[in-house]
């Protein structure tokens, strides 16, 4: 319990400091806001050159990204010291987040923030929400596109924290894990309607990219729960696979006597 | 001359010990290539119509051409630059006898040589043996000689568009906003994601004719009417060229005057 109330302290903290400099967090968040906005942009076109795929309109992908772009800024807004775990390994500094009397991995999330990632995390909230307004969801439809989105949230935390962990067993892995990461992140901008279905089993299993994106969606066109069940059941199994493998890493860990 | 090669020379020389990132690089690389060949195979049986805009091999290739120069990483320059400035690093290099921005040029051209001439191999060799090569109006080795032609200019293009972009930070302190909107001109100009034959007339115009479209000219390079435009796409890198070097020459010059020793 005292782990998760120093999260969110520390995150309220993070937010503060960010905003402090408030002509440099605005420029960043406006910044990110554009950044994304190409993506709305090429998809758009794209589907008004092919009409609609599968049942999917432009609207869709309007959703499809809003939740994509969300997960993201949860990611970085609040887990962003996974980022930095390759470079705290390759230093030795670590220790820090060891010898704390909180939880590692709540110790590690909140130790940095990206200022660009609040521009995600606000972009994805308007846009889910004019997508569910726009869309006239039911109390149902809020529910299966908001979970859907949750688990989408904790499946790429796990994924960022994977590829991280492999500077436990390998020298200066800052750019693998950046690569392992894009490897997941690519697949998760394309729109969900047009991945063949095995092509979309392996996506929501095996590297559960559309989770992040496509599958909030999915569930939400065809109104069921059978699969909102299966992508909480796909997310426990990411994130026990990602306990292990975490509890395995850090046992690895040896300091390099940093002097600070 | 023979000095910038052997600069950059030495530079490969390095990086070739990054085998590791290389790899993983080209791993992710093929990965994203296959995921898209077979991703678009896919978009073309569903909505067949498409294929009227462009031929599906053509799509493919066009996509691959853009990711494979990507590698090159002359999109880097703007952080390269922006870490020195904000560092306070930028004073040492520019002590050396080769001016700061041909250094940081040289050095990207270098640690990029190996990844790129690795990414168009394994881009060359899939889109081969996957979907055969695109389908063209014009004979083989002339398109090749054109190709050469368009990548050499194009690059110069992007060379300028992100040392403008760097050299912002001179005034700006963090130029990434700069970059963020320059890199993201080029992704939707340059078909990165998708093609712009797809686009709208109006913006296949636009991507045509601007700098941002010209510096992945190379992506239009794989379309079949590429002869028809030809001429036009070449006139217009140049121009561009001709523009943006006059621009960085006139703030080069002021960004000495604006440099703040630290000491």
């Amino acid at each position: 319990m005292n782990s998760i109330k120093y999260f969110f302290a520390q995150s309220r903290y993070n937010i503060k400091n960010a905003h402090a400099l408030s002509a440099s967090f605005w420029t960043g968040v406006i910044g990110m806001v554009l950044n994304n906005l190409t993506f709305f942009i090429i998809w758009m076109l794209f589907m008004q050159a092919t009409g609609p795929i599968n049942g999917w309109t432009s609207f869709d992908v309007f959703g499809m990204l809003g939740a994509s772009i969300f997960c993201y800024g949860i990611m970085h807004s609040f887990f962003y010291g996974i980022v930095d775990l390759p470079d705290n390994v390759l230093k030795g500094s670590f220790d820090t987040v060891l010898l704390s009397p909180v939880n590692a991995f709540l110790k590690l999330s909140s130790s940095s923030f990206s200022i660009t990632a609040y521009g995600d995390l606000l972009q994805g909230v308007v846009v889910m929400f004019l997508y569910g307004i726009l869309s006239g969801f039911s109390v149902s439809s809020w529910i299966f596109y908001i979970s859907g989105t949750i688990a989408g949230c904790v499946v790429l935390v796990c994924f960022r924290l994977l590829g991280a962990l492999v500077a436990f067993f390998m020298n200066d892995s800052s750019i693998i894990s950046r690569q392992l990461f894009e490897l997941f992140l690519r697949p998760s901008l394309y729109p969900g309607a047009v991945f063949p279905r095995g092509l979309k089993i392996f996506f929501m299993t095996a590297l559960p990219t559309l989770l992040t994106s496509a599958v909030p969606i999915y569930i939400l066109k065809g109104n069921s729960a059978q699969l909102l069940i299966f992508t909480i059941l796909i997310t426990l199994v990411w994130v026990l696979i990602t306990y292990a493998v975490f509890r395995i890493s850090i046992r690895r860990y040896e300091s390099g006597n940093y002097l600070r | 001359m023979t000095k910038w090669f052997y600069y950059i020379y030495i530079i490969a020389k390095n990086s070739f010990s990054e085998k590791k990132k290389i790899i993983f690089q080209m791993f992710n690389h093929v990965f994203f290539l296959v995921f898209n060949l077979y991703l678009y195979r896919h978009v073309y049986e569903l909505v067949p119509s498409v294929a009227d805009k462009l031929p599906y091999a053509n799509a493919v290739w066009s996509m691959s051409m853009y990711f494979a120069v990507f590698w090159l990483g002359l999109n880097g320059i703007e952080k390269v630059f922006r870490q020195d400035i904000l560092s306070g690093n930028v004073e040492i290099y520019m002590l050396r006898p080769i001016s700061y921005i041909w250094q940081k040029i040289l050095t990207q051209l270098g640690q990029g040589i190996l990844p790129f001439i690795s990414a168009t191999v394994f881009s060359v060799s899939i889109n081969y043996f996957v979907v055969g090569l695109p389908s063209m109006n014009i004979s083989m080795p002339l398109w090749i000689m054109s190709l050469i032609l368009i990548f050499l200019l194009s690059q110069i293009l992007i060379t300028f568009l992100y040392v403008l972009c760097g050299l912002s930070g001179f005034w700006l302190q963090n130029s990434e906003s700069m970059y963020f909107v320059t890199s993201k001109l080029v992704m939707i100009l340059g078909g990165a994601w998708v093609p712009i034959a797809f686009f709208p007339e109006f913006l296949q115009a636009i991507a045509r004719f601007s700098p941002f479209g010209g510096a992945m000219a190379l992506s239009f390079a794989m379309y079949p009417n590429f002869d028809a435009h030809f001429l036009s796409i070449i006139l217009n890198i140049i121009f561009w060229i001709a523009i943006f070097a006059f621009i960085t020459y006139f703030v080069s010059n002021k960004t000495n005057r604006k440099l703040a020793v630290n000491g």
